[in-house]
């Protein structure tokens, strides 16, 4: 009987999940509506045009179509790569970083390109600019960097990836309700200086400082750890890091298009 | 056992028996409520209260609590092979909706309660009647049920991922799993966008032409869909936009039907 009355539980669950977050939406929901909160009018003006759409209506298009033709190759454009030294690898064509940087200087001509390929960019840069700051997209060589693909647990002894962790439960964890659209009112309160200060620079300097972050990740989620058992004070730094990456790829978001958009 | 069967019938049907997703639905009416006249504000929120965004899904609350079940044979539109509407009894949206708007226009003769329940007629019916699931074709016999199709997931892992869905299903929430955390503001900024321009267009007419024009729009759908069809990404993307329609098109006659009945 006891197993019964779990199975209806489970249907039940299986049910409400129609209401449930998809994790990995929240973050890019989030730092797409930052952005669109921070467009100048005349760059959302060109945006809902070539777009007919608002920026978090694509926020996760390279991951729907990544593995679909004829967008393959841009499967591997999520992360950041790093070379032996442990430096953004601006040489590698997979880099999130690079890629950004190619198709900004691209997009300095957007009134000269065809619509359909103006309107890829802005799909490209909209995942890009998100997926560059998320603390667990950069990947290190093998031999003398910590690796990425490892899982941690939960009480039950389930696994749980480190890159889910991060993608997912870190940014969302004691947050179920939040809308994107509250995380950005409660999140996205810099002042014009600030927010001036977070867009200096090139999408090559944005990775390198997100560094330190990244590299915290894994002392604060170590291989086989518990997800049940971190810290309080662990869960307040694992939070500080994706608030600050998501708030940053927000604005900088907004500030690559108000650049390409600015003439 | 017998009961526990029909406890989980119950879950299951009272899930598939929801118009839109929830959010949707609240986009819907409150974006209909912004394109009320200043009266006819004031006298939904006269009969209904203060909190216009719920005043959704109300039949759908009572139904789960075993009342107004009679309202679940409401939902539909029938179309003939010229997409006239096909009206035999009572039980469809548009005879339902005309007798609630009777009612509202004759409010001074009724109670608040016959008022209220005539109000959330029109808006539950009229996003009823724009939802892809609840329009039956008479060319198309297969329109009426819930068949099973296969949609493509795209690729979250190293290859496209596959699902088999309910097609009545896939029209209340297979376009809202894409937009997770999405507020109603989010959605109805993204509509006003996408279907903004399109209001004297679908306000124009009366509500059975209304129901042809959804006959209209849906009629290319089962050109192609039929029982175990395939949905590449690529068609739901062009989908959504069908959807995004029947949303736009739902919420600005809303607004047609609450200023008229209002007045």
């Amino acid at each position: 009987m006891k197993k019964i009355f779990i199975a209806i539980l489970a249907v039940v669950a299986l049910c409400s999940s129609h209401r449930a977050m998809a994790w990995g939406g929240f973050a890019h929901s989030a730092i797409t509506e930052i952005a669109e909160r921070n467009l100048t009018p005349q760059a959302r003006e060109k945006i809902h045009h070539y777009l007919n759409h608002s920026l978090p209506f694509y926020a996760i298009w390279m991951d729907q179509y990544r593995y679909t033709d004829p967008y393959r190759p841009s499967g591997k454009w999520h992360s950041n790569w790093m070379d032996e030294s442990g430096a953004v690898d601006m040489t590698n064509e997979y880099c999130a970083a690079y890629q950004t940087t190619r198709i900004w200087k691209e997009m300095k001509n957007y009134k000269k390109m065809p619509d359909s390929v103006v309107r890829l960019n802005l799909l490209y840069l909209i995942h890009l600019v998100a997926d560059m700051h998320c603390p667990c997209h950069n990947v290190w060589p093998k031999k003398s960097h910590p690796q990425y693909r490892y899982h941690l647990t939960n009480n039950k002894g389930q696994k749980q990836s480190f890159h889910s962790y991060w993608d997912n439960t870190a940014i969302t964890y004691g947050r179920k309700k939040w809308t994107a659209s509250y995380y950005a009112d409660k999140m996205a309160t810099l002042s014009e200086k600030e927010i001036k200060k977070i867009c200096k620079g090139t999408p090559y300097k944005w990775a390198v400082t997100s560094l330190p972050n990244a590299e915290r990740t894994f002392e604060l989620t170590p291989k086989g750890s518990n997800v049940q058992k971190y810290s309080k004070k662990s869960r307040q730094e694992m939070r500080r890091i994706v608030d600050e990456e998501a708030v940053k790829a927000g604005y900088r978001l907004a500030y690559v298009m108000n650049q390409i958009f600015k003439k | 056992m017998k009961k526990i069967f029909l406890a989980i019938a119950l879950v299951m049907g009272v899930y598939s028996a929801q118009a839109w997703n929830w959010v949707y639905d609240q986009a819907t009416l409150l974006w209909a409520f912004e394109n009320l006249t200043p009266q006819a504000q004031a006298e939904f929120k006269r009969y209904l209260g203060e909190d216009v965004h719920r005043q959704i899904q109300t039949f759908e609350a009572a139904r789960k609590k075993g009342q107004l079940r009679e309202t679940a044979d409401w939902r539909t539109i029938s179309l003939d092979m010229d997409l006239k509407p096909v009206i035999t009894d009572d039980k469809n949206a548009i005879v339902q909706i005309e007798k609630a708007m009777e009612v509202v226009k004759n409010r001074a003769t009724k109670s608040n309660e016959e008022v209220a329940f005539a109000l959330h007629t029109i808006i539950e019916l009229t996003i009823e009647m724009h939802n892809v699931g609840n329009v039956h074709l008479e060319e198309f016999p297969f329109s009426k049920d819930d068949f099973e199709f296969r949609q493509s997931m795209g690729g979250y892992g190293k290859k496209e991922k596959f699902r088999n869905r309910k097609w009545k299903h896939f029209w209340s929430y297979g376009f809202s799993i894409f937009h997770s955390a999405w507020s109603s503001g989010m959605h109805i900024r993204d509509l006003k966008v996408c279907q903004g321009r399109y209001k004297e267009q679908y306000q124009a007419g009366s509500l059975r032409d209304w129901a042809t024009d959804m006959g209209k729009l849906v009629k290319p759908l089962y050109e192609w869909a039929e029982p175990g069809c395939y949905l590449s990404r690529q068609a739901h993307a062009e989908h959504e936009e069908l959807f995004l329609a029947g949303v736009a098109r739902a919420s600005f006659r809303m607004a047609v039907l609450l200023n008229e009945a209002l007045k």
